[in-house]
């Protein structure tokens, strides 16, 4: 059976998940320099960046890096394909945030369609330069 | 005489019927997990069979008063008042769920049964049957599930 490897999070009251193939770095807010370069990922419906976030997601989407705050409760998981619930329903669509429910026990995250994330168009292609600049 | 089968359902202490070839399950109350951005009337979803489904507040959907729906706050939060029964539809190709109190036998009901809704009417209302003291609103539950499209495309933009 498939498995897939994601990082759960919570953020603005909501729970995601990512693929951890595209979580690059995992950084305190403190750590974090924030600059234009970089910006919370808009998942569509709506930016899920949570207004005071403890950690920093930075993720490679679609060959350039973008970040995401997150609340501190952070957890990587394995998760199978009978926990891999189908979001299908054209009540969904138009935002397009999400394609799956993982469900473990009573807790339930919203997978993110990483292919379908909108991303500015001032975000720079992955590079070396780009990764120092998002550290103090 | 043509007839149709409907699911008497209640809300909030009204009646109300739901054609039966919509039906999918009866189920027992749900996990409700909240999305982002939530309405009242969408207040998140549910897992049903390898699939997570919609669920629907009749009670906002249908503008039922407050004060009797008495909506559910934590947190700051808004979340669906929790029922005992959730009706699994299919409606127009969209799975939905909706959380009733209760749910009785299928009544099969004659189309001159049913009257124009006067008595309580409510959105999407398809008429209205008294079956002794009782008053049940026949739902149009299509139409809701349109309109309820076409808001949230509206709120996507």
């Amino acid at each position: 059976m498939n498995r897939w490897a994601c990082l759960t999070f919570e953020t603005s009251g909501v729970r995601g998940a990512l693929p951890a193939s595209v979580v690059r770095r995992i950084v305190s807010v403190d750590d974090w320099a924030e600059t234009p370069t970089f910006t919370d990922v808009d998942f569509g419906w709506a930016a899920l960046g949570t207004a005071a976030p403890k950690s920093v997601l930075l993720l490679e989407l679609q060959g350039r890096y973008a970040s995401l705050g997150v609340r501190g409760d952070l957890a990587a998981g394995e998760y199978r394909e009978d926990t891999r619930l189908g979001l299908d329903s054209e009540f969904f669509r138009a935002s397009a945030f999400s394609h799956a429910l993982l469900e473990r026990g009573a807790v339930h995250a919203f997978l993110i369609d990483v292919a379908r994330v909108r991303l500015p168009d001032s975000l720079e292609p992955v590079s070396a330069s780009v990764l120092h600049r998002a550290f103090r | 005489m043509t007839s149709d089968a409907y699911l008497p359902v209640e809300i909030d202490a009204r009646w109300f019927l739901l054609r039966s070839q919509l039906v999918r399950e009866v189920i027992g109350a749900v996990s409700v997990a909240r999305i982002p951005h939530p309405t009242r009337r969408i207040p998140g979803v549910f897992a049903w069979k390898g699939r997570a489904l919609p669920i629907i507040d009749l009670a906002e959907a249908l503008g039922l008063p407050a004060k009797t729906a008495h909506r559910t706050e934590t947190s700051g939060r808004v979340g669906p008042k929790p029922r005992s029964r959730t009706i699994v539809v299919d409606c127009a190709g969209e799975m939905i769920g909706l959380p009733v109190d209760r749910a009785r036998e299928v009544l099969v009901v004659a189309a001159g049964e049913l009257r124009p809704p006067h008595v309580a009417p409510v959105p999407f209302s398809r008429g209205e049957l008294t079956l002794g003291d009782e008053l049940l609103t026949a739902l149009d539950l299509g139409a809701m599930v349109d309109e309820l499209l076409e808001r949230g495309r509206k709120e996507v933009g």
